[in-house]
């Protein structure tokens, strides 16, 4: 697969061959950085799918710059070790450097593969965990109408429905302005909350 | 000392979020952060008050002989920060400074121990300070080693130009940390000059106010650091644009949280409290700027033009003036002084501000009546007519205020006053006896 991608490394000659590979096996390069902090205001303006760090970033570490880019789920990284044990980078993708181009192309896409599988899967998860949360506040909002409005399941929970379409809300926003609220039940019809 | 129940839930939290390393925080007497960091297994000993470090590298902190000072970490302060999740998780305690033994006790040097003892004062008088805060500060980039970049010109790569703004994206990721730590945010706005912003926070107590405007001022400069830029709570980085003010809402309230400050029969429905308070805050205003705007730049921020105030007046609606009253009453009755600057020492800018208002009411200080022209417009002639003081205009000259005022050097305590006194002079002296580009440019061709 093919992404847009960022070289964040100190030197203009090294970046020139990694952008000459890159470009060639399809990617699109959207910038080029030197330094830490630029490479932040380029990963979070620009989108892209790829960082490529080299370890003697200026301005601050590297390391720093790849750890930064992961935790706030930026970028994928692809980080360029100076050495085989150099340990922090082990936590990323990573390649010892020197680069060779059929070393380079494969690693970039890896990480790109794993960086799109990674996303869908967050995706899936924060879905469920939206729907999970839905659920229990519907439950406990639908509890709350059969006690207190002497309603059936049935009812309670077409009455959520009824009042979520007649608003053009969620099932979540009702429920927990039901929480809120103690019931929403005998309520004038049109008049919102406040 | 800490009670039983505090301990363990502080240990408790430690382990459900991961926590390996503490970092202990408290301020030197220029406002300055400091952080001691422990591993967690230190933990325990620290809670108990045990830990001890070496004060005599503190600025404005002991000498060399009782040098051997102990942190007492404050259990309500207990925050995970939001932005290492990698590496093992840090928490953060603010600390009291305590005396070595035989007498461990509260160190008279240490700001926080120093505002506790004034709003302690107030607390005797039946009254508890509410305190909101609103802290401008400004964005800049960082050049290729890291060093802030002073260039505002788009041109300059001030925010480069792209589908997201820079600057907006760094502010909605400092609200989103502050809000994790618990933090109510109220407002968060671009300022009125370039790459200059607001946040501003919900009021509460003075002591937690003063610990939430250091934890504020930490969050702002990391994420932005995080976001490639770097955040400056400098007053006025740069001449001819507005600076950046830390206004500071307050009011009085009951021990039982009534708000003392509104009396709905009186005249602007200011309570006899809120006019002495306010009167108070006045008439020692000119001692308590050397706190409030510590710095030599701070000056350069009180001129006129700019929003900050220049002059010592009060007023419901004009911005010129030192003390403006907001039109909120109720249980929002508040008044606003306007010329604090982020520079300051926050426990000690809360400490003068509230001991001048207590001063006030001790004394029964009637405010004079209130400005409603701009007084940026007025000639010097207008203002002594109407017996409108200026702030003072430099540095020396806030010291030589506070030197005669003896309400709000008690308000420091004899240690704190002597030891600013004499960082802030030995300040002046760099600042006067070096030679600044202004000159360089000025002169160098012309002579």
């Amino acid at each position: 697969m093919v992404g847009k991608i960022i070289i964040a490394h100190p030197s203009a000659a090294e970046r020139k061959i990694i952008v000459d590979i890159l470009r060639k096996a399809g990617h699109q390069i959207v910038a080029e950085t030197s330094d830490m902090g630029h490479t932040f205001r380029r990963a979070r303006t620009l989108y892209c799918d790829l960082v490529v760090v080299d370890s003697g970033l200026e301005g601050g570490t590297g390391i720093k710059t790849a750890t930064i880019i992961e935790e706030d789920q930026l970028a994928a990284v692809l980080f360029l070790a100076a050495s085989d044990n150099d340990q922090y980078a082990k936590r990323f993708h990573y390649l010892v450097k020197p680069i060779y181009d059929y070393t380079l192309v494969p690693a970039v896409e890896s990480a790109l593969l794993f960086w799109k599988r990674q996303n869908e899967m967050m995706s899936r998860i924060r879905q469920l965990e939206d729907k999970l949360e839905t659920r229990k506040m519907v439950d406990k909002a639908k509890a709350l109408l059969m006690k207190k409005g002497e309603m059936s399941e049935n009812d309670a929970h077409r009455f959520i429905q009824k009042e979520a379409m007649r608003r053009g809300a969620t099932l979540r926003e009702v429920a927990a302005e039901i929480l809120a609220r103690g019931s929403l039940v005998g309520e004038t019809p049109g008049k919102e909350s406040r | 000392m800490m009670s039983k129940e505090k301990k363990i839930e502080v240990i408790e939290k430690v382990k459900e979020n991961g926590v390996r390393f503490l970092r202990l925080q408290f301020t030197d007497v220029t406002g300055v952060l400091k952080n001691v960091a422990i591993p967690v297994s230190q933990l325990e000993k620290t809670l108990d008050g045990e830990l001890m470090f070496d004060g005599s590298s503190i600025e404005g902190f002991a000498r060399i002989e009782e040098s051997d000072m102990f942190l007492i970490p404050d259990p309500d302060t207990f925050v995970v920060f939001p932005w290492r999740p990698a590496t093992g998780g840090v928490a953060r305690m603010i600390c009291d400074v305590y005396t070595p033994e035989p007498n461990k006790a509260p160190f008279i040097g240490d700001p926080r121990s120093n505002l506790k003892r004034i709003v302690k004062e107030a607390h005797e008088m039946g009254f508890v300070m509410n305190a909101g805060p609103e802290c401008e500060f400004f964005l800049f980039t960082v050049d290729e080693q890291g060093h802030p970049v002073v260039a505002t010109q788009d041109e300059a790569g001030y925010f480069d130009l792209a589908p997201v703004d820079l600057g907006e994206d760094a502010r909605r990721d400092m609200v989103c940390t502050l809000e994790d730590m618990g933090f109510e945010i109220e407002a968060s706005h671009h300022e009125v000059a370039p790459g200059q912003h607001e946040i501003d926070f919900k009021y509460g107590p003075a002591l937690r106010v003063a610990d939430d405007i250091v934890t504020f001022k930490l969050v702002v400069r990391t994420i932005a650091q995080r976001h490639g830029l770097h955040a400056t709570f400098m007053a006025k980085p740069i001449a001819g644009i507005n600076g950046s003010g830390m206004h500071t809402h307050q009011s009085l309230s009951s021990l039982d949280g009534k708000n003392l400050f509104y009396d709905p029969s009186a005249p602007h429905g200011l309570s006899d409290l809120a006019r002495w308070y306010m009167g108070g805050i006045m008439s020692h205003a000119r001692a308590l700027t050397a706190i409030t705007n510590p710095t030599v730049n701070s000056y350069k921020r009180l001129v006129p033009g700019y929003e900050a105030p220049v002059y010592v007046a009060w007023s419901e609606a004009n911005r010129s003036c030192l003390v403006r009253v907001p039109a909120k009453r109720g249980a929002s009755t508040r008044i606003e002084v306007r010329h604090p600057d982020p520079m300051c020492n926050s426990y000690l800018a809360l400490s003068v501000m509230l001991a001048a208002g207590l001063d006030g009411i001790k004394n029964k200080i009637e405010p004079p009546a209130p400005v409603d022209a701009n007084i940026y417009h007025m000639s010097a002639a207008d203002r002594a007519k109407l017996g409108i003081p200026s702030l003072p205009g430099s540095l020396p000259e806030a010291l030589e205020a506070l030197s005669q005022d003896e309400v709000i050097k008690n308000a420091l305590g004899p240690h704190i006053y002597k030891k600013f006194v004499a960082a802030k002079v030995a300040e002046f002296e760099r600042y006067n006896t070096d030679v600044h580009p202004w000159e360089i440019a000025e002169y160098l061709k012309s002579f």
